[in-house]
């Protein structure tokens, strides 16, 4: 099919474009970048195979104009057809052809384009310089299968890749011997996990053993628990009768010693006790009675005996008063000289001190003389202000004097520091000094670093041996071949390997199948060894049906055959005997039987040729073998030649690709090392011109970086403070002067102040009568002595206030006492008054003593009196009692009744005992029967008694540790049993895990299954392309390769293994392989095999265009001329149209083909040249 | 007066095809079939019923775990402290012949015996039930004519293990016909062994409850039992109660030729959606199978992304609901091409195409394919591996000997190798 005219109606940025598209040859369509030379392309297309409902070009389009576009097209029959098309829903195409009355649809027209696909005309037809330089790259790593195969089915996608894309992912989920892959996983895990449950399960049978288990251990314990209750109850008897004995044998001692004493049947209880308390009240009143009646008898004798003067005791009242004022008297009459004495000199010194300070002034005057508080305060103020002043005044004067005297200091210090001195330079090392640091530590690192590369190198360069004999460091420049031919070489070598193994195994299988045969022919029955062929047998079964029939036709129809019959014996019995005729029926029988026997042989025929066959096959596979293994000789020989640069027999591939690791880290390494020493020489560059810096600097060529930097800072340091120190001087000479200043401006302003002052004292000394021309302290001094003269005659005034009181309280006292001297006591009237008083005290204090003394004699005559008569009752009871317990028992004496009463006393004893021992023996014995009891006890004595108990202790505490155990063992069946009982779920979470491991392996079968049977099919595809369509498009491709390269190529072939790559003939003989040509060529090469598969197909189906946008891009001229021939070429065949943007190609175009009417895409910018 | 008519329990049968990941709730799923019991009995609790009837297939097989039989006992105590009888016939899981060991049954169940059909009579309610276990598995008899007359005045019910519809879905194990079922003359038969609940006829009632918890996507919607209620001696309602805790669902998204991954989240999320606001609350495992010629099958055929894709739809019920659970994902999307177009093209992808179609047709082709050694390999392998269980690869629907199955891959095969051969067409 041609394209004879294009119409685009609308369609991307076109409207209502016309393209002719005549002449022969290629038909070239040029525009520059962004013309529209890909919407181009899209359009035609779309308009062949429909309009995509997404089509990216339909932005302009509107329901009234949609995206429509029309063609004439001229097909391969030469019949014209009229196609249009837009983009819609239905009914969208018309394609009206010559010489037709009806237009087609969309199946009509599909149908005269052959059933090809958009994809098909995407990926066969139409294509660019992307689609080129990818199927050139795959030239290089393709089988020629994969490369043809590739070049028809759309370059789409590699054959190769794709396969081995299926491979890896079937690979990842299977493989027979992996163990960690999805369906290998999985499939171990499902022969584990019904293991698990097993174990997790809870067998039937188990469950009955454990329930069985816990019934007898259950029985065991209830036996063991009777026969423990039988021998505790045997031990607690054992226990009773060895507990009781002894009790038994007490209680009838007791009972014996009971019966021999008797009481009388009334003994009072408790008499003895009794009868001695009443003899001892009785001896304690008696001597209690004695003691009242002397203490009575005393008391009486001694209340009369005392006597006393009642008068003074009627006076007691005002004897008193006079006692309590002999104390006053008494003082009054020690002060009164005293006072007097006082008096006089205190008057004298008031008089001496008044007469000393105003001369004028009398007592009184200095009596008037009172200043007030408001005079007073004024006073100190004035004065305190005065003495303030004066102060404030000699602190300023210091305070500026001190001042200046520090100014003269500091000035005198800032003198001795001298000129100031140039910190810059030093400034400017100590800034470096941190970058310098950091080198010198860089310097350091890089030089571990390079140690440690040179470990590395060492440790690695003797890993290069073999094949390398004395590895050096020279080794990393060895021109060794591209790491992709190794792998190349290695998949080369593996798959020789792999395919010698095949064919080994194969010939290993032929040959024992051979032997089979051969065995099993042996084993056949076969009449000698010239067995005849299939072709000889047929004839001769015919001969011999020809026979029979002859036979049938003389001697059963009695025709007349006899010529026919000789003819035949002639043809196939010519030595028979001319009577055969007569023989003949017998000779065909024989012949017949003898053909049967051989028919019957057929089997060992047949046989034979399977032998034959396998023969044939063998020698075929051993041939094949040698040809593998020559050809794995060829390539181990290309492999060695691979390494022949460098000097060194390889070792094979996959031992070469771990030494081209090592040469890789080897090469790194040396990388690394030089990188470091660059970096190492520019640091140290650095390093040293910081020390002579430095040393120039301190002015000393031989010095220690270090130390030297050290000094820097230690000078940097000094002059800082020096400088600081200056700073710091100036700013306080500065400020002393201005303090210095202050305080003597402060002292003027105070000494303005005085006049007011002076004003204000005058007037307070006329307020206080005093000379006007005092001053402060001569005031302060009069006032004080004045206060201290009035303080000495106020002294005076106060003494003679006492004589006064003093002389009062004489003359009420001694009229007093003489009063009651005269009534009371005449003895007393010529004493002094005191004297008197304190002797009428002295016997008012006697008289009242004795009255009170004989008031308390005669209270205590009468108590004891009292007490005597109660002592007599209680005596008279006591004596009454006592007689009354001696009737009581019978007795006439104290003796005789305290020897009944001790009688008494042992036998309530003895029957409590007996008591306490009945009750003992009760308990011990509970409810043993207890004459059984009884009996067996006065049947033994303690000894056996203890034996029996100790035995059956000790087989009690047996039959307990065994039921003890019983009941552990019951315990810990009864525990496991409860566990069964439960119901866990565990064996069912185990089920269910192996159901969902089951899933997934049954997806990871689904999985992997296709994938295989993928890669099965497109195997095959590629093997029916082989056989079919391989050779002729190795021809096509040739002859198209050759034109482009202008002969310098003349053949493109097929090696012999069809694995391997494209060869490619030289004009010179060489061959060589894609990744020897130059990528130009290559891509010519690609060229060459997708227009050889284009011619290909156009054999068997419409051909549609060959649209090409920019494929000679990369072509030089001369390329692209040559191009451009081989596209004529195939353009007889197939249209060809090319877009382009290079105006030169034009140029190439109509050199080539005179005839070129190259059409420009209509809106671009007309292309110079065109 | 009211009883409670249950079937196929199949208590601690595996959840079949469940997929794990991340967030799945296997604990629930796995223990569906013991709550569904659990809810059956609470429901004869709640509705004070006279008895309970269990028509076969209480277990799912010969308990490997005795604590399966434990739980069941466990649950029966519950009923028996309520005085609630149950009457119990053995099927075809978990015949007499199948199960090797006696349960501790509590004194208020009935297990029916295996050789003869035996006759329950309880004069107070009027009821008489008849019975019989199967004695083995494989029951080819048809056990009808062998039970016993009708007993007049009481209300008879008849309690079968049977296929008694002909379902090719189960085993044909002890046939008979509705026809003959119904001429028994008994009020009410309560039969088994069909999963799917239905009434096959009423006045006599034939009826079959259904299972009491769905088992695998094949047996979707509402699982329970029937609440019978009984008037005047008379069968007057049947009421259908679901035990069920877990529901399955399968759900097809289709995808249009334009609907890329992004088209095929958004239907799958709103399909999702709306499937949670149907749940009600209970758990349902939603089998989800995305299909269709798309946009979106160039970026899936990629095994990551694919993985990608589903671990991402996985994550979309989270968001509204925590009732549904996306059990399983099928992406079984296709390239969208014009196949037929293709297959017509003289061109190697056409030839491919072709090739393929023949190898469908033919049987040996097919077989010759699966021949190849890794598959062989494959087989041996899966085969070898299951052999020592009791289940086989078949259960899971992998045969290496099918053809269909072999076609299935085939085509899958074909699509793949689409996908690749046209990987960078637009």
């Amino acid at each position: 099919m041609r394209i004879q005219r294009l119409h685009i109606g609308r369609y991307g940025h076109f409207r209502d474009v016309e393209l002719p598209l005549e002449g022969d040859g290629v038909q070239m369509i040029v525009g520059p970048n962004e013309a529209g030379k890909s919407t181009l392309l899209e359009f035609v297309r779309e308009l062949l195979f429909g309009f995509a409902v997404r089509t990216p070009y339909a932005f302009a389009a509107t329901t009234k104009s949609p995206v429509q576009g029309s063609a004439t097209l001229t097909l391969k029959d030469g019949s014209r057809v009229e196609l249009s098309r837009r983009k819609g829903n239905k009914n969208t195409v018309s394609a009206v052809v010559e010489g037709r009355d009806s237009p087609l649809g969309e199946e009509g027209f599909t149908a005269l384009l052959g059933h090809a696909s958009a994809n098909l005309f995407r990926s066969i037809f139409a294509f660019g310089l992307g689609e080129l330089a990818e199927g050139e790259k795959m030239l290089d790593d393709q089988s020629v299968k994969s490369v043809l195969f590739g070049g028809g089915d759309a370059g789409a996608a590699n054959p190769k890749k794709v396969i081995e894309a299926l491979d890896a992912e079937a690979g990842k989920l299977f493989a027979e011997k992996a163990k960690v892959l999805v369906i290998n996983r999985l499939c171990s895990e499902l022969a584990d996990l019904p293991k698990q449950v097993r174990q997790k399960s809870l067998r039937c049978d188990a469950y009955e053993r454990s329930r069985k288990e816990l019934e007898d251990a259950e029985a065991e314990a209830a036996e063991a628990a009777d026969e423990l209750l039988k021998a505790s109850r045997d031990l607690d008897l054992k226990q009773k009768l060895a507990s009781a004995f002894p009790r038994w044998v007490e209680l009838d001692r007791l009972r014996t010693e009971r019966a021999e004493l008797v009481a009388p049947p009334d003994f009072p209880a408790g008499g003895l006790a009794r009868f001695d308390g009443f003899e001892a009240e009785i001896d304690r009143l008696e001597k209690e009675r004695a003691k009242e009646r002397g203490d009575a008898e005393t008391a009486e004798r001694e209340a009369a005996e005392v006597q006393f003067d009642a008068r003074l005791i009627d006076r007691r009242a005002a004897i008193e008063g006079l006692i309590q004022a002999i104390g006053s008297v008494k003082q009054a009459r020690e002060r009164l000289p005293i006072d007097e004495r006082k008096r006089d000199e205190s008057t004298r010194r008031a008089t001496e001190q008044l007469a000393s300070l105003v001369p004028e002034w009398s007592l009184d005057d200095l009596r008037a003389h009172r200043p007030t508080a408001a005079r007073k305060a004024e006073f100190q103020s004035l004065a305190k202000r005065r003495a303030d002043r004066q102060t404030a005044l000699g602190d300023l004067l210091k305070k500026r004097d001190g001042h200046l005297e520090t100014l003269r200091d500091k000035e005198a210090e800032l003198r001795a520091l001298g000129d100031p001195v140039d910190i810059a330079p030093l400034a400017a090392i100590l800034a470096d000094e941190s970058d310098h640091k950091n080198n010198v530590n860089e310097l350091k690192r890089l030089d571990q670093a390079a140690r440690k590369t040179k470990r590395a190198i060492a440790d690695l360069l003797p890993r290069l041996n073999p094949p390398l004999a004395s590895p050096s460091l020279d080794a990393a420049s060895l021109p060794v071949p591209p790491r992709e031919a190794v792998v190349r070489a290695k998949r080369e070598l593996d798959q020789i390997d792999r395919q010698i193994d095949t064919s080994e195994t194969n010939i290993q299988k032929d040959e024992t199948a051979l032997d089979q045969l051969g065995a099993e022919l042996a084993a056949m029955e076969v009449r000698g060894d010239d067995l005849p062929s299939r072709e000889a047998l047929e004839t001769l079964r015919l001969a011999r049906d020809e026979g029979w029939n002859l036979v049938r036709r003389k001697f059963a129809e009695h025709e007349d055959a006899e010529a026919e019959i000789r003819d035949w014996l002639a043809a196939n019995a010519p030595e028979a005997p001319r009577d055969l005729l007569e023989v003949y029926p017998s000779v065909v029988r024989e012949t017949d039987n003898y053909a049967d026997d051989l028919l019957n042989q057929a089997r060992a025929v047949a046989k034979h040729g399977q032998i034959q066959a396998a023969r044939e096959r063998l020698q075929r596979d051993r041939r094949a073998l040698d040809d593998l293994r020559a050809l794995r000789e060829s390539v181990t020989e290309t492999w060695r030649s691979l390494w022949t640069g460098c000097g060194l027999v390889p070792l094979d591939p996959d031992a070469m690709e771990g030494w081209l690791d090592r040469l890789d880290s080897l090469r790194t390494l040396r990388a690394e090392a030089e990188e470091h020493e660059q970096e190492r020489v520019a640091i140290r560059e650095r390093v040293e011109a910081f020390e002579a810096r430095l040393r120039d600097l301190m002015g000393e060529p031989a010095g220690d970086a270090a130390k030297l930097l050290a000094a820097v800072r230690d000078r940097e340091q000094t002059i800082r403070s020096i400088e600081q120190s200056r700073r710091d001087l100036q700013r306080d000479c500065l400020r002393l002067r201005e303090k210095a200043d202050e305080a003597e401006a402060q002292r003027l302003n105070l000494q303005d102040v005085e006049p007011a002052w002076t004003e204000a004292w005058r007037a307070l000394l006329l307020t206080l009568r005093l000379p006007t021309d005092w001053d402060v302290d001569l005031v302060d001094r009069i006032l004080r002595d004045l206060d201290g003269a009035r303080a000495e005659l106020e002294k005076a005034d106060a003494a003679e206030a006492d004589i006064a009181a003093s002389r009062a309280r004489l003359a009420d006292f001694e009229p007093r006492v003489r009063e009651i001297a005269d009534e009371l006591a005449p003895d007393l009237i010529d004493e002094a008054p005191e004297h008197a008083a304190a002797i009428l005290q002295t016997r008012l204090t006697e008289s009242i003593q004795a009255r009170e003394r004989k008031a308390s004699l005669e209270k205590s005559l009468a108590a004891a009196c009292k007490r005597i008569a109660d002592l007599d009752a209680k005596l008279a009871a006591a004596r009454e009692a006592r007689a009354g317990l001696l009737e009581a028992a019978g007795a006439d004496s104290a003796e005789a009744f305290r020897a009944i009463a001790e009688r008494v006393e042992r036998v309530g004893q003895l029957d409590k005992r007996i008591d306490d021992k009945k009750r003992e023996f009760e308990i011990i014995r509970g409810r043993e029967p207890f004459d059984e009891f009884v009996a067996r006890l006065e049947s033994a004595d303690q000894a056996l008694l203890d034996a029996q108990r100790d035995e059956a202790e000790a087989r009690e505490n047996e039959i307990r540790k065994r039921k003890t155990a019983a009941d552990q063992n019951v315990g810990s069946r009864r525990e496991a049993f409860k566990e069964y009982q439960k119901g866990s779920d565990e064996a069912a979470l185990l089920q269910e895990q192996i159901a969902a491991k089951r899933a997934e392996l049954a997806a990871g079968v689904d999985r992997y299954v296709p994938l295989v049977f993928a890669r099965t099919l497109l195997k095959q595809a590629i093997q029916r392309f082989e056989q079919d369509s391989q050779p002729e498009v190795l021809r096509e491709t040739s002859r198209i390769f050759q034109t482009m390269t202008d002969g310098r190529f003349t053949r493109v072939d097929r090696p012999t293994d069809d694995d391997g790559q494209l060869q490619v003939h030289r004009a010179d003989g060489e061959i060589l392989e894609p990744n020897q040509l130059s990528t130009g060529t290559r891509e010519q090469l690609y060229l060459a095999v997708r227009l050889a598969y284009v011619l290909h197909y156009c054999g068997r189906a419409e051909p549609l265009p060959i649209v090409m946008d920019d494929v000679m891009a990369n072509f030089d001229d001369e390329r692209a001329r040559h191009t451009l021939r081989a596209l004529g070429e195939v353009s007889k065949d197939v249209q060809v149209i090319m877009f382009t943007c290079h105006p030169h190609f034009i140029e190439i175009g109509r050199e080539v083909f005179p005839g070129l009417r190259p059409v420009e895409i209509p809106g671009a910018a007309v292309v110079e040249g065109v | 007066m009211k009883f409670v008519h249950a079937a196929d329990l199949h208590i601690d049968s595996p959840l079949r095809g469940l997929e794990r990941y991340e967030g799945a709730p296997v604990e629930r799923a796995r223990l569906a079939t013991r709550m569904a019991l659990k809810n059956l009995v609470d429901l004869c609790l709640d509705e004070e019923v006279a008895f309970l009837v269990v028509a076969g297939d209480l277990f799912d097989f010969d308990w490997r775990d005795f604590n399966t039989a434990h739980f069941v006992v466990n649950q029966f105590q519950r009923l028996k402290r309520q005085e609630i009888p149950i009457f119990v016939i053995r099927g075809n899981h978990d015949s007499s012949a199948e199960m090797s060991l006696k349960v501790p049954w509590p004194d208020n169940l009935k297990l029916f015996d295996h050789q003869k059909p035996e006759t329950v009579v309880m004069e107070s309610l009027g009821v008489a039930i008849h019975g019989m276990s199967f004695p083995k598995r494989e029951l080819k008899e048809n056990l009808v004519p062998h039970y016993p007359r009708p007993i007049d005045g009481l209300l008879n019910i008849g309690l079968l293990h049977t296929n008694a519809t002909g379902s090719l879905d189960h085993d044909s194990y002890a046939p008979c016909g509705v026809a003959e079922l119904r001429d028994k003359q008994y009020q009410y038969w309560a039969l088994g062994h069909i999963h799917k609940r239905e009434t096959l006829h009423e006045s006599p009632h034939v009826v079959y409850p259904g299972n009491t918890q769905g088992r695998h996507v094949r047996e979707q919607g509402e699982k329970g039992c029937v609440l019978v209620t009984v008037v005047d001696g008379e069968v007057d309602s049947l009421d259908f109660r679901p035990t069920d805790v877990l529901r399955w669902r399968r759900e097809v998204v289709d995808l249009n030729p334009d609907d890329g991954v992004d088209d095929l989240h958004g239907k799958v999320e709103a399909r999702l959606r709306a499937i949670a606001d149907e749940t009600d609350g209970r758990l349902t495992a939603v089998r989800l199978e995305v299909q269709g010629r798309c946009r979106a099958h160039q970026r899936l055929t990629d095994e990551a992304r694919r993985e990608e894709t589903i671990a991402h739809i996985r994550t979309f019920p989270g968001e509204f609901t925590d009732a549904l659970w996306v059990e399983k994902i099928k992406i079984d999307t296709r390239i969208p091409l014009d196949l037929n177009q293709l297959r017509r093209g003289q061109d190697l992808l056409g030839d491919l195409l072709r090739a393929i179609d023949a190898i469908a047709d033919d049987e040996q082709a097919l077989r010759d394919l699966a021949a190849a050694a890794e598959i062989q390999k494959l087989a041996a392998k899966t085969m070898v591996s299951l052999r020592e269980d009791e289940l086989s690869l078949k259960d899971d629907e992998i045969n290496y000997d099918s053809p269909e199955q072999l076609r299935t891959w085939l085509r899958m095969a074909e699509n793949d190798l689409l996908s690749r051969l046209t990987e960078r067409l637009p």
